[in-house]
Order: C-alpha cells, then structure tokens, then sequence
C-alpha cells in the first residue's frame, strides 16, 4: 500500500462524515477522538501542539491537505511515530525560540471563536498555564488577568507583544517604559504587579 | 618803483653810495660770556622755581637763552634744565615723603596738589623763556625730548625711585575709602592727583588698576558683611531709614543701597576720575554687590517681594540683575514662584468656588509687575505664560469647568458688575487664564450647556456682551471652535424674530419658530438646531390639549416657510405660566411645562391619584415622583396629598390645595433638582472624553496614514503636538491599541515600537 494510502485512511478514521459539502476535513468531535487515541488529555499542551503540526485551521479542525503534508513533515505513519513527534517538537521549542514563537502565534488563531479579533481572557489563561516556563511574564499575566475582570479579552497585538514583553523586558521591570510602544494593557499589568509587588515587599 | 619817480634832490651835488662789505674776521665772543649767560638763565629758573619775581624781564632771558642757542650752546642749557628740573622735584618731594600722611602742613595728598600745581605753573613759564631750545634743538634732535616732558619725566623719575607713587596710591585710594564710609574727602586733592597721574602717564597702568582692585575688595567685604546679616523683608512702615553699611538691611533696602552705591560711584568719576574709568568701575561694583549674591538675593526675598507686591523694589531687582546679565536666575525664580503660589491655589481643597476669582487676581498682579516692575521683558512674559499653563492643568478637567461657569456668571442677567466696560474687562481677564487651559473642547461643551441654560431660562443679559464673548473665542481658537457656539447665537436670534416673521406671511423662509392661535395661551417657541445645542434625553408627556393644539398650529406654519425640517419637542426644556384662583385670589404660577401639565389636571378634577395622574400625563415613576414632590412637598404646596409625608408613593392621592397662600401675585415654583450639578458634569466630561478619544484615533490614522511607517516615539509626539489637551501615554496606547485591532495599523513583525499604515 503506497504512504498516501496509509494517510488518507488515517484520515479517515477521524474524518467528519456527517457533512454533505464535500469536504474532507476532521472536525473537534474527531479531533478529540485522535487525542484519545492518542492517549492526550485536553487539557494538556499537545493537542494544541499536534493541531498546530497538523496545520489545524481552527480548533480541532484539521485540513486533508494539511494532514498529509504535516504527517509528511514528521514523517509519521502511526500513533507511536507521531507521538514521538510531538515530543520532539516540545523539545524543539526549549531550543529553538523562533519556532515556540510561530506556535505560540498561531496559538490565537485556535484560541479565538471564529473570526474575532479577540480571545477572552479566560482561554487566554487556561492557555498561557500550559506554556509558563516559555516565558517569565506567563505566569504573571495569567494572575494579571484573574483579579483584574474588567480586562476581559485579549487582542492578536496583545498576544504577540506579551511573549515579546517576556524576552525583552527583565522581570524586576527596571527596563519597562510606558513611553514605548507596549499596548496600553500592558501600562496596566505593570502597575498592577508592582502594585503586587510592593504589597508583598510590605 | 616810487624812486625812480623821486624828484631831483633839491641840494644837488654827487650822489653819496653806502657801500657794505663783509668782516673781515668774527668778533670774538667775550670768554665769559656762556658761562655768564648760563648762570643767569639758571638763577632766572630759581627764582621761578622760588616763585619771585624774576630780575630781569622774560623777554631778555628769551634773548639769552635764543643768542646761547645761535652759539650751538643748546646743549648744555638743556643739561642746566634738567639739572634743575631734578634738583627742584627732588628737594620739594623729598620733603613731602619725608612727613607723616597727616600732619599741621597739611596732608601729603594736599602738598603733592600744591606741589604739582606750581610745579605745573612754572613749568609753562619756563617752556616760554626757553621756548627757542624747545622749538629748535628739543624738537629737532633725536632721543631729546620736549621741555615739557623733561619736567614730567623728572617727577615721574622721583615718584618711581622713592617709591612714591605706591603711597600716593595708597593714599589716593584710603581717600575714597573714607569718602565711601561716609566721611568727607578731600575731592580737590584727589581730582589733582587724578590729573598729576594722567599727565604722568600713570593712570590707567597704575592709579587705575589699585583704586578698582581696592574697590573690589571693599565692595566683597560690604556685600557679605550685608548678605550675612540680612534680615527677612520688612514692610515699609516699620522701615527705618537707610542705615548705611553697618546696618542690617532686608534685600529691598539692599537693592535700594547697591542703587545708591552705583549712583554715588558714578558721581565720583565725574568728581575726581577719568570718564574711562567709569564703565569698569561700576562693573566691578555690581559684580561684587550683586552678581556673587545673586542666588542668595532671590532666594531669600524674592517670593516675599512678589507676594508683597513690591513693585518698585522688583523694577530695582530687574534693571540690576540685568545690568549684570543673570536675568535666566530671575526667570527661574519668576517661573518658580508662578508655579508653587499657582498650585497652591490649585490644590487648595475649599477654594474651588473662588479659584477662578484668585486665579484671576494673580494672573492680574504678575501682569502688572510685568509691565511696571519687569519692563515687560519677552522672556519674563514667556515664563509666566509657561508657568501658568503647566500649574493650571494639574487638575484636568476643573479648570475649564470653573472657567466657563464664572463667564456663565459674569454674563447671566442679574450678575452684578459695574459698568458694560467693566464687564468686558472681566472677560478679558477670563480670556487671559483660559488661553492656558488644555481642555478647551471641554470648555466649549460647559460653556455651551451654560449658554443653553441662560436661554431657556431667560437669563441672558445682554447679547451684544453674549456675542463679543463667542468673538473672543473665536479670536483666541480659531473658527472651527466657535462654530456651535455661533449657530447657538443665531438660533436664539431668528428664535426671537420667529413670531413675526410666522405673523407676516406664511410663505418667507427663516429659521426658526412658533405661533399662537385659536385659544390663545400665548405659545411660543424655540428652534434650535440640533447639532448646535446640548443634547436632551427627550421626555415621554401628555400634553393638555389647548398645549397640543399650538403645537400642531405651530408646526402647521412653520413648515410652510421651512421645508424638510423635523422638529423634535423637547418638553422638559418647556416653561409656562398658570393662572389659579385661589381662596386668597389670583395667582400667577410659573411653572416647568411637566408641572404646569399636571397641575392643569386640577381644573377639572379636585382630587386625583397618582395612577390617574400617571394615566393622563404619561410621565414615567422618576419624574413623576419628583414633579409631584415639587408641586405638593415643597416650599409652595399648591397641591395636598394624602397621606401627608415628604416622599410621593404610587398610592398617594392629591388634590388642589385652594387654600394655598402667598405674600406674592407670582410664585415661581422650583423643580427638585436630582443631584444634577455633578451627574450632569460627569456626563458632560465622559461625552467630551469620548469625543477626544475619536478625534486621537483620527489623528492617529491621519499621521500613519502619511506617514505609512513610524516609530512608536515618533507617532507620539507628531500626536502630541496636534492635540489641544492632555492625554496619557497609556491612552495613546490603547487608541494604538483599537486601530491595530480594526486593522487600520499594524504592528511590526520585527520591530515591535514600530507600526505600518493598512492601506
């Protein structure tokens, strides 16, 4: 049986089957059943990461297209091959900040109900939870986030500046300036922690 | 040729023929005759020099001294004449120096005057009798100098060998030193040494350079021995007169001494000093009285000076610290001062009522010690503007508040000013502290809320004053910030002509409205444009009919002379007035149109419950209730309600109260007011906010838009300088923020302070 076979009938296994439309596409119901399989819990990390590897559209939704290049990519044929994968792109992603990066950006995308410009902040931190040690500014924001229920959605610029906030700006804050570019949101969570902070010092 | 012309001699005879012929030899001169001669001359120039008379006139010493001369005896009468002339300095000055500076002769300083007088006098005299040897041997013989030069140099040539010339110095300068500690001094004296030393050739390398060293230190010791022992600033009344050096002084009696000090020097070069030394002499007294204290001077007093109001003192401060250059220290205490007294009054927590009036009481006090004390200096001026600014918008929002409502108050009818002129010098005054305000869109929105008011409630007092006013604005802001205000203006004019106009002819086109008919209740109202005025939640009521009736007669006119226009009612704006039999008889009452409504309920029905009420007015519960509080829990209790009580429930039953009494024909009957000053103040500042917020993202776009790429840090203050009131970096952020969000931005991938225009 030629590779593509193997695929398609992967595929197929979690394929939507109720739709008339005439597209080939895995829809949450069977990406979850791929997790299982699998053995992933949703609320781990890795189903974003397979999604991601698997060139996921939105949540749980994943492409024939984008399935087979990214199996392709992994050169994966079964469950334990593609398991190995997504550990390896975990470990990638503690080496290769530039590539956490384009993860981590397409992390909106799967996080976001349909075309909003906004993730609530509730996704927001379930999200950033999983991935604190990738940044020092995670953990913070997450707890930002909890006590301050006025700020209820998170923007793509927001999104993207925070793990950029995290690499550029050191953790005691002595390099933030409300004078550069940070969105206003950001003016907020600094206030705010050292507003913490000082609590804590006292 | 008369000779030839001569008749014949008359004797006749041969004519006789004067033949010259040349000597043969020279006569010899006598053996003794230079030597004779020389000794003449020499005790003719001793006598001068004893002041006698001497022997032989000068006419024949000229001839000696001319004949010596011819006999190529020039030399050695030269050599007699500077014999002399050493001998005589030598012998006189020897015996002044040789006395104690004062003693029963006189004083040095007066011998060396008289000396040099005299020594002057003869030294003319004696240039006349050799005057022959000056003119022919001295002028024209290499390395001999003038006669009168040799007179000088012999005294020059004594006063540096003896050492002379340093006492002379030092007494010249002990001279002016007891002059300035008060005492008298001997001008004449000091005038003739000044000359003797210019003569000589010694003043400005030496006489001068001493005396202004001298003055130097005497000036440095005075000035710190006075700033020491300065004493803080004394009011006139309790200020003795000028007590001099020693005394203790506060800085203004300072300034009036360093004053007279610069006066009394000034004089002095006139008395007994060359006029080249007056430019360096004062320099040096100012340098040291006033450019070393400069600091202390201000810091001690400044403040004092300026909140006393001491106008004439401050001119001094100016015209000194300019004269030494360091009017930069005086504009940071001017800017200093502005500042602290401005944000005093700022932060002072009660003081809101009357902030306008001390703003403008402070505004007006510098602006006169500008003018009188400061010469209006362009810089002074600009610090003032600047300070004023940056303390004035410490409070956001409130200026521009209490701003517009003391030109609210200036303006409504029953104010009190003097004059019209007075009048347009307080806003003037109010002009002059509003072009510092940032908030000047928030101003328009008060100002337009309170222009409206004055209207409606017919308290306006003037509209030519309304209208200059708007003029102001204009002239300060530009076209763009009056036009609301301008159509509010011309509504309220083509208001007042729009009875007439509807009168005349139903056909001509105007602006504005109103009419009566067939009940005449004396209906009349106001058109006003929409986008000029405040916005009004518009309020849900059931007119009484004659009411209804005017309006539709109304609106029937109006629109046959103003096509396509909709006129909203706006009721709760509406006034009217009702007349009541009462027991006690006829009263006028004045009522909002929403009282007057529920009260011409009463005609027909005397008692009425609050759901009948509500039926027939259509009022919803809030205003009801308060309309009904008004009309029978106030002050004037026009209706009864049973149960009795201050609060109005749904259960409650009213009734005409015919038995209402009052001192007066008409009662004016007051709508409870619903904490509206503040609710109303916060809505107007959140709809300005939001309204500045649209105009930031406009800006915003409008930059990105020409620009296509920029830096965060350059977008902000292109920003900045296009917007007329503050705004936090945060903000400006946020505004970012929502573009990039509805993508009219985006965000560099590489660059994060960096934004692209989405075209």
């Amino acid at each position: 049986m030629a590779k593509g076979e193997d695929i398609q009938s992967w595929f197929l296994e979690y394929q939507d089957m109720n739709r008339d439309d005439g597209k080939n596409i895995i829809v949450p119901e069977g990406f979850e059943k791929l997790c299982e399989k699998l053995d992933y819990s949703m609320e781990d990390i890795n189903p974003m990461v397979l999604l991601w590897r698997l060139n996921g559209l939105e949540l749980g939704t994943i492409e024939y297209t984008g399935w087979e290049s990214g199996l392709r990519e992994m050169k994966a044929k079964n469950e334990d091959e593609l398991r190995q994968a997504i550990d390896d792109t975990l470990k990638r992603f503690d080496k290769d900040p530039a590539y956490f990066k384009a993860f981590y950006r397409r992390l909106f995308d799967y996080l976001r109900v349909g075309k909003q410009k906004f993730i609530s902040s509730e996704y927001a931190t379930a999200i950033l939870s999983l991935v604190m040690d990738k940044g020092w500014a995670f953990s913070k924001f997450v707890e930002f986030l909890e006590a301050s229920k006025d700020v209820e959605t998170v923007n793509r610029d927001q999104w993207q500046s925070l793990l950029e906030l995290s690499k550029v700006i050191k953790p005691d804050l002595s390099n933030y300036s409300k004078e550069d570019a940070w969105p206003g949101l950001f003016d907020r969570f600094v206030d705010w922690m050292e507003a913490s902070n000082s609590k804590t010092a006292a | 040729m008369w000779t030839t012309k001569r008749p014949a001699s008359p004797i006749g005879g041969p004519q006789k023929r004067l033949v010259l012929k040349g000597l043969d030899a020279l006569p010899a001169l006598p053996p003794s005759y230079k030597t004779d001669t020389l000794e003449g001359l020499r005790s003719a120039v001793h006598g001068i020099q004893q002041n006698q008379p001497t022997p032989r006139g000068l006419e024949e010493l000229y001839r000696d001294c001319e004949s010596l001369c011819l006999h190529n005896f020039a030399s050695e009468v030269y050599s007699m004449l500077r014999t002399e002339f050493g001998r005589y300095t030598q012998q006189r000055l020897s015996q002044i120096d040789s006395q104690p500076d004062v003693s029963a002769t006189g004083s040095v300083l007066e011998q060396v005057r008289q000396f040099w007088e005299d020594y002057t006098e003869q030294l003319s005299t004696i240039q006349c009798i050799f005057l022959y040897l000056d003119r022919t041997y001295a002028l024209n013989t290499t390395n001999v100098v003038s006669l009168w030069e040799l007179g000088l140099s012999a005294v020059r040539q004594h006063l540096a060998d003896a050492n002379m010339r340093s006492r002379l110095t030092r007494l010249f300068v002990g001279e002016t030193i007891k002059e300035r500690n008060g005492q008298a001094a001997d001008g004449l004296s000091l005038a003739s040494i000044c000359r003797m030393f210019v003569d000589l050739g010694l003043y400005s390398q030496f006489l001068q350079p001493n005396f202004i060293e001298a003055t130097r230190e005497y000036y440095q010791k005075e000035s710190l021995r006075a700033i020491s022992s300065m004493v803080p600033i004394r009011q006139a009344a309790e200020k003795q007169a000028e007590t001099g050096p020693s005394g203790f002084m506060d800085v203004p009696g300072y300034l009036a001494h360093v004053q007279h000090r610069l006066d009394e020097e000034t004089q002095r070069v006139t008395r007994y000093l060359m006029p080249s030394t007056r430019s360096v002499l004062l320099a040096t007294t100012l340098t040291e009285l006033v450019e070393r204290h400069v600091s202390k001077l201000l810091v001690s007093s400044f403040d004092a000076m300026v909140d006393a109001n001491m106008i004439s003192n401050l001119g001094t401060l100016y015209s000194l610290l300019s004269q030494v250059n360091q009017l930069d220290a005086l504009q940071q205490s001017w800017g200093a001062y502005i500042r602290k007294t401005g944000l005093c009054l700022m932060q002072a927590p009660d003081l809101d009522s009357v902030l306008v009036d001390r703003l403008l009481e402070l505004k007006q006090k510098l602006d006169t010690i500008l003018r009188d004390a400061f010469q209006s200096n362009a810089r002074l001026v600009s610090t003032l503007h600047g300070a004023f600014e940056a303390f004035i918008n410490t409070r956001r929002n409130k200026p521009a508040q209490l701003i517009a409502r003391q030109a609210d108050h200036y303006l409504r009818s029953g104010s009190k000013h003097a004059t019209e002129q007075g009048l347009v010098d307080l806003l003037d005054r109010i002009i002059g502290i509003f072009r510092f305000i940032q908030g000047k869109d928030l101003f328009e929105a008060y100002y337009r809320r309170d222009l409206a008011k004055r209207f409606l409630g017919n308290r306006i007092a003037d509209m030519d004053t309304e209208r200059l006013m708007v003029q102001k604005l204009k002239a300060e802001c530009g076209g763009g910030y009056t036009d609301r205000l301008e159509g509010m203006l011309r509504d309220i004019v083509t208001s007042e002509e729009l009875p007439d106009i509807l009168e005349q002819k139903e056909t001509q086109p105007q602006d504005e409205q109103q009419s009566p008919e067939p009940e005449d209740i004396g209906f009349r109202a106001n058109v006003l444009t929409m986008a000029y005025w405040p916005s009004y939640d518009p309020l849900a009521l059931v007119l009484p009919h004659q009411v209804e009736q005017a309006q539709s007669n109304f609106i029937q006119k109006y629109s046959q002379t103003h096509h396509r226009r909709k006129l909203l009612w706006q009721h709760n704006l509406g006034t009217c007035l009702i007349k009541v039999e009462f027991e006690e008889g006829l009263k006028e009452l004045q009522l909002s149109l929403v009282q007057g409504t529920v009260m011409l309920l009463f005609s027909e029905e005397d008692e009425l419950t609050y759901t009948q009420i509500q039926q027939q007015t259509g009022l919803e519960n809030t205003e009801l209730r308060r309309v009904l509080q008004s009309l029978a829990c106030g002050r004037f209790r026009v209706l009864t309600k049973e149960p009795k009580g201050r609060d109005v429930n749904t259960t409650d039953k009213f009734a005409f109260n015919a038995k209402f009494k009052s001192p007066h024909v008409r009662v004016k009957i007051s709508q409870i007011a619903v904490k509206e000053a503040e609710k109303d103040n916060n809505e107007l500042e959140d709809h300005v906010h939001l309204d500045r917020m649209y105009r930031v993202e406009a800006a915003l776009v409008r930059i990105m838009k020409a620009h296509k790429t920029m830096e965060h840090s350059a977008l902000s203050s292109e920003l900045l300088g296009q917007l007329d009131f503050a705004i936090s970096t945060t903000e400006i952020k946020d505004r970012i923020e929502t573009l990039i969000e509805r993508e009219y931005l985006r965000r560099d991938d590489a660059d994060t302070s960096k934004y692209h225009y989405i075209a």
